[in-house]
């Protein structure tokens, strides 16, 4: 059974009242029946100083000697007439010894009675008394009692009081029966009434008080209870109007307000939720349009390249990017991260991709390309944002990459055996100052010679024992790594590192392998006059069955003599490259900067000739194109010649 | 370089044989400035020439001026021709 307040209350009240009743009629009835006692006393106190006040007229001696002497008829009637005034049932005179009693005289109030007790208690009459300690209690001068007789003839209580003979000697005792009966079963009526009229009161008064607190408190709080089971945020919610006491209204007041507030959190939830489903759509969508921009998986096969690249975004969209896109003889790619990941980092991923692809198709040297962006960025840069980029441009006839840092990871060549870092500049990361001053510098890859571009997600990937992937560890990879493109045995070895791991930043990484044509000459010689026989011949063999394979050979050996003469450098690089109809001538040197095309002189008479510097113009009206380029100390011309 | 020479009276003919280049432009200059003042005409016979270089358009122009214009230039190949048309040498000097 379950506890309910108002049973438990009740069940609790009832036996505090019946234990109160209880108490009340044990209490009432003691108090009356001592009353009655002390009536009694009283009574046979009287009798007792009625007696004493006779007593000096009653030889008791006398008395107990015979029966029918006047005296003892005189005291008989005497005592009768003491019974009928103090409403006493019997006066009885008697000396006891021991167990043994012996009447000396005995009255009683009714006639019945006293002419029975006049035969049956007459003087001499010995009778045995089990209890002898009130007699006792008497002798020894007191008036002792009640003794409480009860029994079928009704509820008698008695006193006893000594009385003495002449000398002054406890003679004899006397006692005194009062029948209590009716007094006693007046005093349990009364007793009896006053529990049935408190009970009365009392249970009237727990009904009035259960009922008003089932009215007025219970019967609400369960309507309460039933509304909270029934509250459902998805429908209108009834509200309770409850008029009882304020702690009762306030609870209902404070139960609608809760409700409205739930209601209202769920309305929240529940914008919360469709916008965060929105969101996530849209980062999905975005994600599909960065992989669209930055592909997580590249492979290409070329004419005189291979790249392969890959990138893993930390989170959704990310901040790293790279790019590798060609033109007619050249094969861009740059790599970059963007501080910070996520939405921000992606946007400014996207722009600054843009800025820079679009000034390297341009034709933009990287370094040109990287401080112009950097301008760009700059001036568009609120959240003061910033780019690492590295940016190279790999020219297919020659194999030259020339390339930029905006403090990017340095990149790794591998060549066969040979694995190292390259030390670009450092550079500085774009968008953080307006000077950002990258140079161009360049390197000349040979045959197979591959380079590898990452992020720092590569570099500072964790391990489960928080060590770092380091860039020994790269160097090591990419020098174990039998693929042809690195990339792939790279980011394996990375995640065998990080295994059970989450990842923590965006991995990309871009690796370029430069295949070149195989009518390709490459070498460095010595700056003298006496090199010049060599280089013809392998010219005269890459330029057989051409047409122009003279003047190719004169406009090469042009400048090549111009170098010897006016460079004062100690080398000349000379790279040779037929791919098609297309011959490609690069020299490069390390003399003091100079562009022979910018100091070419003008058309000149035919008579000036013998002044000299016609060659170069001979070689650039040759030439299908010619530039001159001066890049960290060198002097690099490049020519191409139609075959 | 070898320059086969022939003089026939103030008339003197040059067959350079090879490339006129920078390398051998110091054999074929020697030649030119050996030429006396009895000498008042020069033709160049190319027939043996493979090919000229700047250097080599230089010593022609420096004989023009030496003989005062009196130069023939005989037997240029092709390609010589091309870099005389090139250089505009071919509007200048008599070539037969």
């Amino acid at each position: 059974m379950k506890n309910y307040a108002l049973r438990k209350i009740a069940a609790t009240a009832i036996i505090i009242i019946t234990v109160f009743l209880t108490i009340l009629a044990l209490v009432s009835g003691f108090f009356l029946r001592r009353s009655t006692a002390d009536h009694c006393r009283e009574k046979a106190q009287q009798i007792r100083e009625l007696y004493n006040d006779l007593s000096e007229y009653i030889d008791i001696n006398q008395l107990s000697s015979d029966a029918k002497s006047n005296t003892y008829v005189s005291m008989r009637s005497m005592f009768k007439g003491l019974c009928d005034s103090y409403d006493a049932k019997y006066i009885y005179i008697f000396d006891f010894s021991g167990h043994q009693l012996e009447y000396i005289m005995c009255v009683a109030k009714t006639k019945e009675d006293d002419a029975r007790v006049k035969k049956e208690r007459k003087l001499g009459t010995k009778v045995r008394v089990e209890d002898t300690s009130f007699f006792e209690e008497a002798k020894n001068g007191k008036l002792s009692g009640p003794r409480s007789l009860n029994n079928s003839y009704g509820c008698v209580y008695s006193y006893y009081f000594p009385i003495e003979d002449n000398n002054g000697k406890t003679a004899a005792v006397v006692g005194i029966d009062f029948d209590v009966t009716n007094m006693i079963n007046k005093a349990d009526r009364s007793v009896i009434s006053l529990v049935i009229q408190a009970a009365a009161i009392l249970f009237s008064v727990l009904g009035l008080f259960l009922f008003v607190l089932s009215k007025k408190v219970f019967s609400p709080i369960k309507m309460i209870s039933t509304a909270m089971n029934e509250f459902d945020p998805e429908k209108e919610h009834k509200q309770l109007k409850i008029r009882s006491y304020r702690e009762i209204e306030e609870i209902n007041e404070s139960f609608n307000k809760m409700s409205r507030d739930i209601k209202g959190y769920i309305s929240d939830l529940r914008a919360m939720a469709d916008e965060k489903a929105r969101t996530s759509a849209e980062m999905s969508i975005a994600r599909k349009i960065q992989s669209g921009m930055v592909p997580e998986v590249l492979n290409i096969m070329a004419t005189n390249y291979s790249a392969a690249a890959f990138a893993v975004p930390a989170r959704e969209v990310g901040g790293d990017f790279y790019d590798c896109f060609e033109t007619d003889d050249r094969v861009f790619f740059v790599i970059a991260d963007v501080s910070g990941k996520g939405v921000a980092a992606a946007l400014f991923m996207a722009m600054s991709k843009n800025m820079i692809k679009e000034k390297l198709r341009a034709g933009l040297s990287p370094a040109r390309a990287l401080n112009l962006t950097n301008d760009d960025l700059c001036a568009e840069n609120p959240e003061g944002m910033f780019i690492t980029v590295f940016a190279a441009v790999l020219d297919k006839r020659t194999g030259e990459l020339s390339y930029a840092n905006a403090g990017h990871t340095p990149p790794v060549l591998h060549y066969g055996a040979d694995v190292r870092f390259i030390e670009p500049e450092t550079g500085i990361a774009l968008g953080l100052f307006e000077d950002s001053d990258i140079v161009d510098e360049f390197l000349i890859l040979r045959n197979g010679e591959s380079i590898t571009v990452y992020t720092d997600g590569i570099t500072e990937a964790v391990s489960a024992d928080k060590q770092l992937f380091g860039s020994q560890r790269l160097l090591e990879a990419a020098a174990a790594s039998t693929d042809k493109e690195h990339t792939s045995d790279i980011v394996k070895a990375v995640k065998v590192f990080t295994e059970g791991c989450e990842q923590s930043d965006d991995m990309t990484m871009l690796t370029l392998t430069y295949h070149s044509s195989e009518q390709h000459h490459a070498e460095v010689l010595p700056a003298r006059m006496s090199s010049l026989g060599a280089v013809r011949d392998r010219l005269k063999e890459l330029t057989e069955g051409s047409s122009r394979k003279m003047k190719i050979i004169l406009a090469f050996e042009e400048l090549f003599v111009n170098i010897i003469e006016y460079s004062g450098s100690d080398t000349v690089g000379v790279i040779l490259d037929r791919s098609g109809n297309k011959l490609t001538i690069r020299l490069e040197d390390s003399g003091t900067e100079f562009d022979p095309l910018v100091s070419m002189p003008d058309e000149k008479d035919f008579e000036d000739y013998d002044t000299g510097g016609m060659g170069i113009r001979m070689a650039s009206r040759i030439a299908l194109e010619i530039s001159h380029r001066y890049i960290g100390g060198k002097n690099i011309l490049l020519m191409t010649f139609e075959l | 370089m070898t320059i086969e020479k022939i003089f026939k009276g103030n008339t003197a003919v040059f067959v350079p044989e090879g490339w006129l280049d920078t390398a051998n432009a110091a054999d074929f200059s020697a030649a030119i400035d050996e030429l006396g003042s009895d000498v008042t005409k020069l033709t160049i016979d190319m027939s043996k020439l493979e090919y000229i270089f700047s250097a080599g358009l230089r010593l022609i122009v420096a004989a023009h001026k030496k003989m005062k214009g009196a130069l023939t230039v005989t037997n240029a190949s092709a390609e010589i021709m091309d870099v005389f048309k090139m250089t505009g040498f071919d509007k200048k000097l008599d070539l037969k």
